[in-house]
């Protein structure tokens, strides 16, 4: 790419990423403000509502079973989703293309619906309100996203790397452990960060699967929501964008992070 | 050969076996529900929650709102994500982590706190108002929520992060050394774009696609929250029926419906795919 | 060795410990799952003698209102059963309730007067014991839903909820209809309270599907449909919408918040809204006994003053005085006032046609 052409481009970027934080800038200044309806532009100082998030336990306390859910779900998520990526990608067989619909279909499968049928299947199993049933119910909700960005990766990695290393000696663990996974890396990344972000942010089907004492940080936020918007809220956003810059920064110092995405 | 075919099967087992007994068999019953005339309680069986959407022309409309937003936005989402994605990956800034954290930024605040920033820039009192106000343009506010454009805009800004990071993971992967050749060979960046690059990212255009339209149509809290009622979809329609009016043999009737539509449109999708992409 | 290869084998040295800690962490984290389920059956198992109730109850100042002025008492006079809320809205509980009656989870908690009806018609509740719910003799007659299945302990008049700083106090139900208005009213999508108003002030009496068609000429007014009140609250407060036919105790809830809304009863009524109190079947005697005993604190003395005071809520029990300065909101008001003024209508009808009532309203109005 040219000097020019980058430059232009860059400007491009920029002016969409303004986009993209636009709402975030404008509702991020009120969680400072002592104003309980949020405005823009915030009038005055106030840090009463980063008090209020301290002072309720149980957003703290959801904070922690989204997280775990998000990664125990992912972790399943990416195991699944790639094994069956190699199996649709790479093999030819009767069903192959109905079984790609079926692994498409819960990403279009009215949530709703879902969380419905979810609970009345898991209730009988008693697995309903259990944090074993909510990952369960997760996995399902995540592995479409795994499956479409390595199955999309894969599709540009060429099999004779494969092939070479299995002539060289390796057996089938090996090649795919040293050679396939560190090529399609790019996708399981993206596939990863799509699974943790949906995960958690995850409301409509955990609405059913949970209860008192089982209780994720997006449903927190709206049972909360529900007797009142303030900047409450805001806070919480707050902080937690917080969190994801410490930790894409401190993958970038520790990790470097443009050798993971193989920029 | 039968060692083969054991192979596929413990590949696809994890995956097929979780939505086996965790999707197909929820649907099923879901879809028994479907055509009952009543739950709970007695019932007979019946077709016409499914007769409901030939006959009515209420559901003819709810079906084109649903899936015209859904091209919309896919299209949208692909033409302003590309250059991201292309700049992300063969830019040369120093900061890509800090660009990474810009894209994904909309899926880490809550819809709630998205739907308050929108209304705070669109809103009948919101940025924009005011600013045309200021000017004297108008005196009366334009209608900018609560619409299909704020929609749209809403969905777009929460799915670009998708079609961004899929284009990305699959540009990543091209080798830069082709475009460099084609450079070498005498072929402006134009044509090295249209005719190397674009082809060889088809896969990662074809994979934020699908998952858009999708997602799009599955869509119910940013519709929700930023069209109140007054955009009409499908996703909308089967929350309804679920969770106010309990009706939910109709909700179950809309949910293969809508599952089902998807499904010709993805297959179409998949079909085209297939004779385009490269092997 | 090519670079490639050479990449290759690099990648082999640092992949082993990152993924094999990977490895680690995920099937530490769903054996860890798994135990912690079943040590969680375990401890239940075991603690069988002490009763733990499940009570679904609304959110906002509703928990704390509970535990200050209902669980806190009834606890003193029996320390072994323990009370859990699960805290939600009617339209979500509901239908969690719906799919979960093979194994139900909670035993008695509050919904609205459709939902109560929804909930007899449907066979979910089980009938309120007299003898368990001594303070329920104390509610007038003519507040208590029919079926028998529900028992009444808060109610509140649905009015106009407005922004004083943009529009002067609605006097009638007919100014929502008002030409300058246009865009800026919000409406209730699931709960049919301003239709009855409608076809009340034009003679036509309460009925829903009247004031639904007296609203479509008019229909070009709403400016967004709304199944929160808190969202309704909000657009108001920030002047993005103006007016909003909405519950007094929660409008006055969120003035005392500091969002900028005030409350007026039009001049031709209010239409009443109830709070029940319901018992789930499915459960063996002993639990219902307990719930149905729990739920009546709801209706204690104590308690009422509390939904007064904190909520502006107006008390089911009769015999309950209101503090002075309490009256001077529009939306608190005794029993007896509420039997004699606010509007009512047949609650059980309308529950058994939200499906076509809901068509309507969408076909009428929304498009």
């Amino acid at each position: 790419m040219s000097d020019r052409a980058e430059r232009l481009l860059g400007w491009y970027v920029v002016g969409l990423l303004a986009f993209l934080a636009l709402p975030i800038v404008v509702v991020f200044p009120a969680a400072f403000a002592p104003d309980p309806t949020l405005n823009f532009p915030p009038r005055g100082l106030s840090l009463r509502w980063f008090k209020n998030v301290v002072d309720q336990p149980q957003f703290l306390r959801a904070f922690y079973v989204s997280l775990y859910v998000a990664v125990v779900s992912t972790a399943l998520a990416l195991v699944a989703g790639t094994l069956a990526a190699f199996a649709l990608v790479r093999h030819r067989f009767p069903g192959r293309q109905l079984l790609e619909l079926l692994f498409v279909a819960p990403l279009v499968f009215p949530a709703i619906v879902y969380g419905v049928a979810m609970l009345m299947v898991l209730n009988p199993m008693r697995l309903q309100r259990t944090i074993l049933g909510l990952c369960l119910a997760h996995v399902v909700i995540t592995v479409p996203y795994v499956l479409r960005t390595v199955s999309a990766t894969l599709h540009g990695v060429s099999p004779t790397f494969e092939e070479s290393a299995a002539i060289l000696g390796a057996n089938r663990w090996r090649t795919f452990w040293h050679v396939t996974l560190p090529l399609i890396r790019p996708g399981l990344i993206a596939g990863a960060t799509f699974s943790l972000i949906i995960s958690f942010d995850e409301f409509t089907v955990s609405l059913f699967l949970t209860g008192p004492g089982l209780m994720t940080l997006p449903l927190e936020i709206y049972n909360y929501t529900e007797f009142t918007i303030d900047p409450t809220i805001a806070a919480i956003s707050t902080v937690l964008i917080a969190l994801s810059v410490a930790i894409i920064v401190a993958i970038e110092r520790f990790l470097g992070f443009e050798k993971h995405f193989q920029l | 050969m039968r060692r083969w075919r054991l192979g596929i099967l413990g590949l696809l087992a994890p995956a097929g076996l979780l939505l086996g007994v965790l999707f197909v068999y929820p649907l099923l019953n879901m879809a028994s529900l479907s055509v009952r005339s009543k739950f709970p309680g007695a019932f007979t069986y019946t077709g016409e929650h499914y007769a409901k959407f030939v006959t009515e022309p209420y559901f003819l409309q709810v079906t084109q709102t649903t899936f015209t937003l859904a091209i919309v936005v896919t299209i949208l989402t692909i033409v302003l994500g590309y250059p991201v994605a292309y700049y992300f990956v063969r830019g040369h800034s120093r900061r890509k982590h800090l660009i990474f954290l810009c894209i994904i930024s909309p899926l880490l605040v809550s819809i709630v706190v998205r739907t308050i920033g929108w209304t705070i820039v669109l809103g009948n009192e919101g940025l924009v108002n005011n600013f045309l106000r200021a000017l004297g343009a108008t005196r009366e506010p334009w209608p900018l929520m609560n619409n299909f454009w704020s929609v749209t805009v809403g969905l777009v800004h929460v799915l670009l992060p998708f079609m961004i990071l899929s284009i990305a993971s699959v540009l990543g992967k091209i080798d830069p050394a082709l475009e460099e050749s084609a450079a070498v060979l005498g072929a402006n960046p134009a044509w090295t774009f249209w005719r190397v690059t674009l082809p060889l990212s088809v896969q990662g255009i074809a994979a934020g696609s699908i998952l858009v339209f999708c997602l799009t149509i599955g869509a119910y809290i940013t519709p929700w929250w930023l069209g109140r009622g007054k955009v009409l979809l499908f996703s909308t329609t089967i929350y309804d029926q679920m969770l106010a009016i309990i009706d939910w043999p109709f909700g179950s009737a809309a949910a293969m419906m809508l599952v089902a539509a998807t499904l010709v449109v993805a297959t179409v999708y998949f079909t085209l795919l297939g004779r385009v992409g490269p092997r | 060795m090519s670079e490639h290869t050479a990449y290759l084998l690099r990648s082999f040295d640092k992949d082993v410990t990152r993924r094999a800690v990977l490895q680690g962490l995920v099937a530490m984290g769903v054996g860890a799952a798994t135990l912690t389920d079943f040590a969680g059956r375990l401890a239940r198992a075991s603690a069988a003698d002490v009763a733990e109730l499940t009570i679904f109850c609304w959110s906002g100042l509703v928990p704390d209102i509970l535990k200050e002025a209902s669980i806190a008492p009834f606890r003193k006079t029996r320390p072994e059963v323990s009370i859990k809320l699960d805290v939600s809205t009617n339209a979500v509980m509901y239908p969690k309730m719906l799919a979960a009656r093979s194994n139900p989870a909670i035993s008695g908690g509050m919904f609205n007067d459709i939902f109560t009806q929804k909930g007899i018609a449907d066979g979910l509740w089980e009938k309120p014991n007299d003898e368990w719910m001594p303070n329920k003799k104390s509610i007038p007659t003519e507040l208590l839903a029919p079926g028998g299945y529900g028992v009444l302990f808060q109610f509140t008049p649905f009015g106009i909820m407005y922004n004083p700083d943009r529009v002067e106090k609605p006097k009638s139900w007919a100014d929502l209809w008002d030409p300058k208005y246009k865009g800026r009213v919000v409406m209730w999508d699931l709960y049919y309270d301003a239709y009855i108003a409608a076809a009340v002030i034009s003679g036509k009496g309460p009925s829903v599907e009247e004031g639904i068609k007296l609203w479509a000429p008019h229909k070009q007014n709403v400016g967004a449909w709304t199944t929160s009140n808190s969202k309704a609250e909000d657009e108001v407060a920030r002047g993005e919408m103006w007016l909003a036919p909405h519950w007094g105790a929660w409008a006055e809830q969120a003035r005392t918040q500091g969002k900028k809304l005030a409350f007026a009863i039009p001049k031709e009524g209010a239409v009443q809204w109830g709070g029940h109190m319901v018992s789930v079947t499915g459960f063996k005697r002993p639990i219902v006994e307990l719930t149905q005993r729990y739920l009546d604190t709801w209706n204690s003395e104590e308690c009422q003053l509390t939904w007064i005071t904190k909520g502006f809520f107006g008390p089911a029990n009769r015999n309950v005085k209101i503090p002075p300065e309490m009256l001077k909101s529009p939306a608190v008001m005794t029993a007896e006032d509420a039997a004699k003024k606010l509007i009512r209508y047949d609650v059980k009808a309308v529950g058994e046609k939200i499906p076509q009532l809901k068509a309507l309203i969408d076909r009428t109005l929304k498009v």
